[in-house]
Order: C-alpha cells, then structure tokens, then sequence
C-alpha cells in the first residue's frame, strides 16, 4: 500500500517536473507568449488577494517558472551576434543576466519556510539555568557608547551567581579599566591583539568558564529580559550552538536619514533579520552576526574558538559549528539595540568588509563543497556569498542602455516586441513575490537604491578577497569629505560619472528618436526606459551622498513613559515622555516654568519608577526640555533601564508602517531622486558643464559621421523633422 | 453600596486625606454618587471639604435615633459626607457603650435606604486598637490600609499581621503613601512590598504639596490641582477599586444600587458644604 503511494507520489512529482520543463523551454511568439504570461499574472494578482505561507510558495514558484522561461528563451534564442563587440557586450549582460537568476533561485531556496522560533520558556528548577559569561568586546569606541551598554547587560535578569559581565577592552584604556571597577564587572585585557575582536574574544575564553556565552558589541544595549527569552532553548536542546537575535538600531542609518525615510521604510538590515534568517533557521544554517547572540562554550571549544580565517569571523564560526553537527537558531525577538553607522562613508566601509569577508568564505572554507553540511546549509552560505557579489552585475545592468545608445552593439538579439513578451512577465512576477513576501521587510525599488549605493564600493574589495582570500581588509575610506550642504562629494563622485554617463545614453536616445533610427524605433525606446531607470536609481543614490548630518551626542528615543515632575517647591506634576535620551528628555507641558530650574524628573516604567535630577533647558509650545544633571552610576543605570532594557521596548518600532506600496514607494524615489540630482548638479558644477559639453560634442561628432561629415544632410534633415512636426501640430489644430 | 474601609495603624500616615480624595475620585465611577463615612472620633474627615466641625454626625443620630441620612450632607458633586459628629465627652461615653452592646449598631445605621442608594461608601476608619474599628471592618468589602513610606511604618507591620488576621474578612491592600523620589522611600516601599501575605498595591501615592495646599483650599486635590501627580495617582486608586471590587466575589448584592437621587423623601440632604 505504502509502496503504491510512494509510486504515486514519484509519478506526480515526475509529472510535475516534465511539465515545468516543458513550461520553461517551449518557445512561442510574442502574442501566445504575452497572452500566457498575462494569464499567469492575473493568477498571480489572484494569489497575492491570500496572505500565508502557501500563497507565497505559489508565487515563489510562478515567478522560478517565468523567469527561468525568460532565462532560457535568452540562452537559446538571443545569443547570436554580428560583431565582435556585440559578442563581448552581449556575454557580459547575459553573465550578469544568469548571475541575477541564480541569486533568485537560492533566494527562493533559502526563504522557501520563513521558520517563526517562539522563545521557551526555562525550566521553573532554576538550578537548571546554565551559568552565562557576557562579552562586551571594545576596541576605540569612546566610553560614553560602551557605558550602557555594561550597565544593561548588568542588569539582566537572571541569578546573580550565574550571570558574570566582562568588559573585553583590546584598547588596554584606563578610563575602561576604573569604569569596570566602579561598576563591579570583570575586566579583560590581552597582551597581544592579533587578530581584532576574534582575538579578544579568543582570549576572554580562556580566562571564563560559564557554560553559554553571549555577545553583545560594545553599542548593544540589551533589554532586561534578554537572556530570559534566549536560553530557554539552550536547556531544551543540548545540542545547539547558537542562537542567535537580530540587530536593531535605534537611530537612522545614513540611508534612512539623508532620504528622510527613518522608521518609515524598512532599512537595509530589516530584510535579512526579518526574513532571510528565518528561512536560514528552517535550514538549520542561521549565521552568528557577531552580536545580540548566544554560544555555548563546548561548540565553541569544539570548533577551537571564534573563527579567524575571515574578516567576518562570525558567519565563519556559525559555519564552523553546522559544519560538527551543532544546531543553530534565529529568534526574531528584539532584545537589544545599537547604533547604525554615522555617515555614507561609514556605512560603506562597514558593508565592504562583510562582502568581503563573506567571498572570503567562499574561497577559505568553501561551503558548496566543504565536509559536513547539509544541502539546504549550503545553498543558504552560498546564496550568503554570492550575494555579495553584486558589484559587477549591478553595473552591467545600468549601463547596459549605453550598449546600443553608445557603440550601436546589438546585445540581445530578439525583436522588441519579443523581448518585452518574455522580460515582462520576469520581472512583474519577481515584483509580485517582493511585494507579497517582503512587504514588511523591503520596499519595492529600494533594493535596487540598497545595492547601488555599494555596488561600485564592493567591486574591487570582492574581487581581491575572491582571489587572494588572505590579503586581509581593504579599507575603502575611513572619513568622507562633506561639501556644503553637507555631500559628500569623495564617495558621490563615482555615482556623479555614473550617472553623467546614464545622462548621456538617455540624450543620445532622445536624438536617435528624433534624428535617425526611426526604422528601429522599439529598440531605441527599450533601451531608453531601461536608461531612463538608471538615471533615476543614480540620482536616488546620490540623494543618499547628501549628508543631512545632525550631530547628536545622545539619541533621543520617542517613547511616552508615564512621568512626573518635582520641583523645588514640593509640588509634583504628572506628565507624559515626549521623548527621551541618556541626556535629557522633552515632556508634555503647559505651566510656565523658569529656565534653569532645577527639579526631579520622575519616571514609570511598569510598576516601578526612578526619579532623576535634571535641569530645565527650554519650555515653550507645551513642551518641556529638560537636560540630566550628573547621574550617580546608579542613576545611570535605572535610565538606561527606562530607554533600553524594557522587554517591549522595540516592540512596535515600525507600527503604523503600512505594507509595501509599490507605486508609492516609486514616488517617493522619483523625488528623492530628483533632488540628488539637482543637488549633485549644484555642487559639482564644473564637472557636470564638462560633461555635458562632452555629451554635446560627442552628439555631434556621431551625426556628422553618419552623414560623412557633411552639414548639409544634417541641416536637410533637421529642417524636414521641423516640417513634419509643423504638419502634425497643425493637423491636430485642425481636427480640434 | 460597595464599602471600602480606609484603616490605617499609625497617625500621620495621610488616612483621612486618603479617604476624601479616594471618594472624590470615585464620584466619577459612582452614578449614585459616594457616601464618605467618618468612623474615626477625631472627625477631621468633613475638612478636607470645607465642612465645619460643629455639625452632629452619626453619633449623635445613633444616640438619639433617627435616620444617619438626616446627618449626611452633600458636600461635592457627587460626595456626600457622613460625620461622625463632634460629641462632647459624655457623649461619647454613651455612644461607647451603646457600641458595645450592639455590635450591629455600625450595620444598622448604613442600611438606612436613603444611605443604601450611594454606589460606593467609603469609610474613613476609627484608630487602631478600637472597638469601632473592630466593628466596621466586618462591613467593609474593601479593605485599604494606608501606609506612609518612612521607616516607622515598618514597626507598625507586626500589628498589621493581627489585624488582618483576626478581623479582616475581606480583601485587604495595602496603600503607600508620601513617596518621594528618596532611595529611602523606594528601598521602605521595597521592603513592605517583600512581606508575606501582605497585599501591597502597585502604585504609589507621592508626596506633593499639591496635597496640603488642596486641604487648606477646602477642596480635594482632583479640584485644586487637576494635574498634580497626587490627583493622578488618586484617579488611578479610584480606577483600582472599581476594578477590585468588580472582579472579587461579593457579599451577595450583584451590582451597587444604581437608583435615581431625585427619588429620595426620607433624608432631606443638606446641600452645600458651610452652614
């Protein structure tokens, strides 16, 4: 009986698999073509009425099916050029073509189940709790970030005996050192500092001994209840390794500040902590992000410690652990914040060494074909690294336009209309699947700012640590040059050439349109959309070089606390938190009140409260700003618990974020777009004139060489396009 | 009609003040309105509203018979006060032994129909040790001890035990009251919260010169000081309470009486506070 079905279910499958290839590799013309891709999207847009896994598997798999269709249509039927340029051009943008589809499938792969973990809860035996050694490892960050950071990992909740804070200071800095005493947490230094912060935490193993170790870098401040949530698993399965939480930020990346979007479209990080780890975790292939993460000490002994074989050590040692059969889990609760980087140039430098350390990984402990992992663990380390390969093919894709507008080459040789049948249907059906599964998590067009942003960045430094895996950091910039308004002109001017170039390819469209190529008028305008896209993602990108830069040495959180206010005369004001930061805090007010008095600030957290001794700043339009005076240590602590260390304290961080709108998010991007633009074109004033100077003389070279550097033919021409549209305005005058 | 007793076991601890505004802030949940009950001898209850201390009270209906609703005076929008009377010393001798022949006199004289119509009574309760404390607290569905957040409230938790243990038959909480932003106050609050089998509340009333200045206005602090945390955390007892009484299981009466005022010949209620 089982046999049967088992032969049943073979045969299904089988059935299935011949007719998906049949699917993918039945050519059609450009009617049956459009007509079957525009059924398969209306069924489509059926599914996506349906939240839920299912639906998404749907849509996943109709959008594997269009675009392998449109793949294989490109490789068989497309690939047949004239000349030899043609044949360059053509291969590099089907390269960059296959890369983007291979990208696609392991993503598909990897998020096929967005495994959703739920805390468990610990045993009520407390003797079962493990003991827990928090690592803070610093390096040269200034002590007022590292502060709450210890203060909040001190007040944890967990036994006394079994919860141990060592601040990891690989700077070897006094001012550290009498902090940690003051504070009563151990103290690590190390006399050597051979490999960064794997080195630190290498040796702080070595001098600790408490069974689970969590990590925290030195600007995470953990929420009270973090470990609560987190080592629940630990007792329940003796066999897994880490765990790990995602990172938050409470303050805008550079991205979401210089767009303006903070807190209203999903950031960069959102997409890979709120889904892709989740499709890690089903696979078992959860990758260690360095921080907010929990390790057990025997897997880490195991492996020999935090790997030091890759800039990103910590995917490394994830890796590691998979590799001896230790499990590994991802909670998608937020329990910990930090701060994203300051500036564009940081923000770069950071993503640089993570592409980089991850091609490392591909070549140092390649995990395609490396022992002891599991398919589904591969694929998601693969798609890890690939990923970050990007770089190449995001730029064969913006200026692929300037391959016909440019040189003339034919890089894809199909009619228009054909191409658009099949590139259509791919490219819907890969935004349909964006805008079902990853409405929460990225917003349609963002990706493409996302990844342009860094493309140009994350070239070189890939393709190095791809063929030399040990030549360690590239540093790409250390401090970007803020011109006035605040661009950075050192890391736009490489978006500023893009994008005079992309600029260039949309005029000489618009002149082919007009002037000559009017027997070819499908490919013009194709390649004209596509440059058109160009201009607009580069201009977007150099929105993003635009520093709107607001220093602020505390960031301040909006959070409505019940609070109250005691002044020197007694009395005692209930209020509401505006909002609130270690330095300060703005409240709801109506009394009058005299800049400069002092009073005690009260604060109700759940059913406790802290009062603090603050300092009034400003009071005007029902508003108080009030700044803390001195705190004691102790002081400082309960503040840090009040911003950082409720358990619910990123709960609804994005509430009232709607799901994704692709038409909405487009606008926004035109616009945001539109002022890179003219912001770049102002600053860089000198090299925009030039370039379009170049543009025009270039134009005009190209059509003098047409008409074999006569003018007359030229003029003839222009003059007879100006009669030709004289008539057709004045034969729609007429017909009005 | 729901009765909360408001009890305290030393002097100062801000009981009396506690019961004013506690009825004031319950009028607000009270279609009936709130009968506020002085049991305590020192009658210091009617000041909070401006209610002069020569008025007779319960003691005097009690000795002389006739309805208590006779002595109840309206003396907030929706308060209504029941003094105890000022009794001169022979008085109170009587009303001591009349008490404690009758130990039902206190039940007696709060089931008059014209008392039975208030949603709530909030009883401002004799001292610790008395035989009127003893009487009432059997009465009250509710029980509220207050407790100032200074050491000399921890030499007073012993005799809190007995209290609870040997009259108390419903629930009893225990109030915090004057918190300051001291570590002292947070560290007696913390300790008092650490008792076993004491019920402490999860909110505090502060310390506020909102609070005196409301008494000296002749006001509850609700009205002299709408914004004050003290009214805050008034509102917030009063929202408790409602809440308390609501879920615990009760003596058998369903919902407190809802009748109209107007409806009322028998207690021709003094209205106004000064006479």
């Amino acid at each position: 009986m089982t046999l049967v079905r088992r032969a049943q279910q073979l045969l299904l499958a089988a059935a299935a698999v011949v007719l998906a290839v049949m699917g993918v590799v039945t050519p059609l013309d450009a009617t049956p073509q459009l007509i079957v891709g525009g059924l398969a999207f209306g069924f489509a847009l059926l599914v996506m009425t349906r939240r839920g896994r299912l639906a998404a598997q749907v849509l996943t798999l109709l959008s594997v099916l269009a675009s392998s269709r449109y793949i294989w249509w490109r490789l068989s039927s497309t690939l047949d050029f004239d000349t030899t340029l043609d044949w360059i051009l053509g291969l590099l943008l089907i390269a960059a073509e296959l890369y983007a589809f291979v990208i696609l499938l392991l993503g598909a792969f990897q998020t096929v189940h967005v495994l959703e973990r739920k805390p468990v809860p610990l045993p009520a035996d407390r003797a079962r709790w493990p003991t827990v050694d928090v690592f803070i490892p610093t390096y040269n960050e200034p002590l007022d970030l590292v502060r709450p950071t210890v203060l909040a990992a001190q007040a944890l909740d967990w036994p006394a005996d079994k919860l141990r804070v060592h601040l990891l200071d690989d700077g070897c800095r006094a001012e550290f050192r009498a902090f940690a005493v003051r504070a009563r947490v151990n103290y690590i230094v190390r006399a050597e500092h051979k490999h960064a912060k794997a080195g630190n935490l290498n040796h702080a193993l070595t001098v600790t001994d408490g069974e689970l170790i969590a990590i925290f870098d030195s600007d995470h401040i953990a929420a009270r209840s973090f470990l609560q949530l987190t080592v629940g698993w630990f007792v329940r399965d003796p066999r897994l390794g880490m765990l790990q939480t995602p990172h938050h930020f409470y303050n805008a990346d550079p991205i979401e500040r210089n767009l303006g979007q903070f807190r209203r479209v999903p950031n960069e990080g959102e997409l890979f902590y709120g889904h892709v780890q989740g499709g890690n975790d089903f696979w078992n292939a959860t990758f260690f992000c360095g921080s907010c993460a929990i390790i057990r000490r025997s897997g880490l002994a195991a492996v020999g410690g935090i790997a030091t074989g890759s800039v990103t050590e910590d995917a490394l040692t994830s890796l590691e652990l998979q590799r001896i059969g230790y499990g590994t889990a991802y909670l998608n609760v937020r329990q910990a914040a930090g701060l994203a980087t300051d500036t564009l140039a940081a923000h770069i430098g950071q993503r640089v060494r993570w592409a980089q350390g991850m091609a490392q990984i591909l070549r140092v402990s390649n995990p395609l074909f490396g022992r002891g992992l599991g398919l589904g663990q591969r694929l998601c380390y693969l798609n890890a690294s690939l990923h970050f390969l990007y770089g190449l093919p995001r730029l064969i894709f913006l200026l692929g336009p300037l391959a016909y507008l440019l040189f003339g080459a034919h890089i894809c040789a199909a009619s228009p209309t054909l191409l658009l049948a099949y590139l259509l249907p791919h490219l819907c059906h890969a935004m349909l699947v964006d805008a079902h599964v990853r409405r929460r998590f990225r917003y349609a067009f963002w990706n493409n700012i996302y990844e342009t942003v860094l493309a140009i960045y994350i070239l070189v430094p890939t393709l190095v640590a791809l063929l030399q895996p040990r030549a360690g950091v590239f540093k790409v910039t250390d401090k970007g040059v803020l011109a006035e308004g605040g661009f950075d002109r050192r890391i736009a001017r490489r978006y500023l050439i893009l994008l005079l170039a992309s600029t260039a390819g949309v005029a000489l469209a618009l002149a082919r349109l007009i002037l000559w190529d009017e027997y070819d008028v499908g490919t013009v305008l194709i390649n004209l959309a596509w440059c058109t896209f160009s201009v607009f993602t580069l201009g977007a990108v150099l929105a993003v070089a635009c520093e709107s830069r607001q220093v602020r040495r505390m960031h301040r959180l909006p959070l409505t606390l019940r609070a109250a206010l005691r002044t020197t005369s007694g009395h005692v004001l209930a209020t509401k938190t505006r909002d609130l930061s270690l330095g300060g805090a703005w409240l709801d007010w109506t009394e009058p009140m005299a800049v400069n008095e002092h009073v005690e600030l009260g604060l109700f957290v759940g059913f406790a409260e802290c009062w603090f001794p603050a300092r009034v700043v400003a009071c005007d339009r029902g508003r108080l700003q009030l700044a803390f005076a001195p705190l004691s240590l102790r002081q400082e602590s309960e503040l840090v618990q009040a911003l950082f260390g409720r358990p619910d304290a990123w709960v609804d961080w994005e509430r009232g974020r709607p799901d994704d709108q692709p038409l909405a998010s487009l606008r926004t991007l035109m616009q945001k777009s539109a002022r890179g633009i003219r912001a770049a074109a102002t600053v860089e004033r000198r090299l925009v004139a030039g370039a379009l100077l170049a543009v025009a003389t270039i134009s005009v070279c190209f059509l003098l060489a047409r008409t074999g550097w006569r003018v007359q033919p030229l003029v003839e021409r222009v003059s007879e396009l100006g009669s030709v549209m004289s008539d057709r305005l004045q034969s729609a005058a007429d017909v009005r | 009609m729901k009765m909360v007793a408001i009890v305290s076991l030393k002097g100062g601890v801000g009981k009396t003040t506690t019961a004013a505004n506690l009825g004031a802030a319950l009028s607000q949940h009270a279609p009936g309105g709130v009968l506020l009950v002085d049991c305590d001898p020192r009658n210091q209850l009617g000041i909070h509203f401006g209610l002069g201390c020569g008025a007779p009270g319960l003691t005097q209906r009690s000795l002389r018979g006739g309805s208590w609703a006779r002595a109840a005076h309206q003396v907030w929008d929706g308060v209504t006060c029941l003094p105890f009377g000022a009794p001169s010393a022979a008085e109170r001798g009587d009303f001591e032994s009349l008490l404690a022949g009758r130990a039902e006199l206190l039940r007696e004289g709060l089931a008059d129909p014209a008392l039975e119509r208030f949603g709530f009574a909030v009883i401002d309760a004799a001292p610790w040790p008395s035989q009127l404390l003893e009487s009432l607290l059997p009465l009250a569905d509710l029980v509220l001890i207050v407790l100032s957040a200074d050491p000399a409230s921890f030499a007073t938790l012993p005799s809190l035990q007995a209290l609870l243990q040997q009259h108390c038959r419903a629930a009893a909480h225990v109030l915090i009251n004057c918190v300051d932003g001291t570590r002292l106050a947070r560290d007696v609050r913390a300790v008092i919260a650490a008792q076993p089998e004491v019920s402490v509340l999860p909110f505090v009333v502060h310390r506020d010169q909102a609070v005196p200045e409301a008494l000296a206005s002749e006001r509850p602090v609700l009205e002299h000081a709408p914004m004050s945390q003290a009214a805050e955390d008034f509102r917030c007892l009063a929202d408790w309470v409602v809440d308390a009484l609501a879920t615990q299981p009760g003596k058998g009466e369903g919902a407190p009486a809802r009748s109209e005022r107007a409806d009322d010949e028998a207690a021709p209620l003094v209205t106004g506070a000064n006479q």
